[in-house]
């Protein structure tokens, strides 16, 4: 039997038909962390699962006494939420996406929602930034071209989210990667804001981004060494090529 | 000959394999290393009240530029720099006090009033040449290089 470097452990009820997969995992600016520890606390979210490897660090994170996974799944209604404390290593992307997108297909999802930052070197300049949308599926490109969210054309992607995106694509999985303007080496709530807006109308719920903008301070603060810890983790997969000229398609 | 060739990419990948071997282990070593000196101490302290900020430096071919994220500092009179050819020290006031509790053991309650970073640059600056700009919770510090390039001219 194939051994599996990746599992996802199901605590609660699951059992959601066709459920809406948002993914928040650190990366550029912190963006998808945020904005998912945003909806998980505003919106009264369960946790209903983790994600384990042996390939993460061994890490707990006491709450109130009690050990969480840092990898963590939670659901309210029909949405789940998978976010993450730890920056994937490069070593276990590929699992850890193939391991996602295997669980989402067996779960009938209905659409997978990578949310995270795109690195925009004069972001200081920017009052509220752009969302970029990578679309999967026919029906995908249309929720785009309905909500007017401009697509992201030419570029590359590189990490956990340039590894999901192409798994979707391999199991005809519906997928909508949102990336919002975001500092590269900051914490960025505005970012979050930013996709939020965006992500509220497409899955037509509703999100308070205004703690978002009065805490952004605390949460840069908080989010302080996960960010160094991401930027590690960043440039070990080679996060850099992002910047790079397209080699091909111009 | 077939058999000899084989028996000598045996022979010559047992070597490779020992090297790569040698060299994953090297890696993990160095990559230990750093860690440990990364992570040897904390980048806050409690007595001082004083945490380090998120830095990043970027060497460009005139200057040498830094910024800091600073959540909590209000303006740039709450805001110091101190620079020298090749070291720059930033300090900064927060507006208020930040106090995390229930947090770990010794640090337990913990309460920071300002950052504090002491930053080597890559290359040698002229300090007294620097300007610095403090927006949204951002500052960045443009420190011109103190050795200009010369244009050569393409005969």
């Amino acid at each position: 039997m194939e051994r599996k470097f990746v599992g996802i452990v199901e605590t609660g009820d699951v059992e959601v038909k066709n459920p809406k997969i948002v993914i928040g995992l650190p990366d550029i600016g912190l963006v998808g962390v945020i904005l998912a520890n945003h909806m998980v606390q505003t919106m009264g979210m369960r946790e209903v699962g983790y994600v384990e490897s042996d390939l993460f660090p061994p890490i707990i994170i006491l709450h109130e006494g009690k050990p969480h996974h840092p990898f963590r799944l939670y659901r309210k209604d029909d949405l789940l939420l998978l976010v993450s404390e730890i920056a994937i290593p490069p070593i276990a992307i590929y699992d850890t996406a193939r391991e996602v997108c295997d669980w989402a297909k067996s779960k009938n999802a209905s659409l997978i929602m990578p949310i995270g930052g795109t690195p925009v070197p004069n972001r200081m300049a920017i009052e509220k930034p752009k969302v970029f949308a990578i679309p999967i599926g026919n029906t995908v490109g249309k929720i785009v071209r309905d909500f007017g969210i401009e697509l992201f054309e030419e570029g590359m992607i590189v990490g956990p989210y340039a590894r999901i995106i192409a798994e979707c694509e391999k199991l005809g999985l519906s997928c909508l990667t949102l990336l919002s303007q975001s500092y590269p080496n900051y914490p960025d709530p505005g970012a979050a804001a930013a996709v939020a807006e965006v992500l509220s109308k497409v899955i037509n719920i509703k999100i308070d981004v205004s703690p978002l903008e009065e805490q952004a301070e605390e949460i840069r603060l908080r989010m302080k060494d996960l960010m160094k810890r991401t930027i590690l983790e960043m440039e070990r997969m080679g996060k850099s090529q992002e910047y790079e000229l397209p080699a091909m398609y111009s | 000959m077939y058999e000899r060739r084989r028996r000598g990419d045996s022979f010559f990948e047992k070597i490779l394999n020992y090297f790569t071997e040698m060299r994953r282990e090297m890696d993990e070593f160095v990559e230990s290393m750093f860690e440990a000196m990364r992570f040897s101490r904390p980048d806050w302290d409690v007595e001082t009240c004083c945490i380090e900020p998120l830095v990043h430096v970027e060497n460009t071919p005139e200057s040498v530029i830094v910024t800091a994220d600073l959540p909590f500092v209000e303006s740039k009179e709450d805001i110091n720099i101190n620079a020298t050819e090749d070291m720059l020290e930033l300090l900064a006031e927060m507006k208020k006090e930040v106090r995390f509790e229930r947090w770990g053991t010794i640090q337990r309650e913990t309460t920071f009033r300002r950052y504090h970073k002491l930053i080597s640059l890559p290359e040698k600056v002229l300090p007294q040449e620097a300007k610095a700009i403090f927006k949204q919770g951002i500052l960045k510090i443009i420190l011109p290089k103190k050795f200009k390039t010369t244009p050569i001219k393409v005969e």
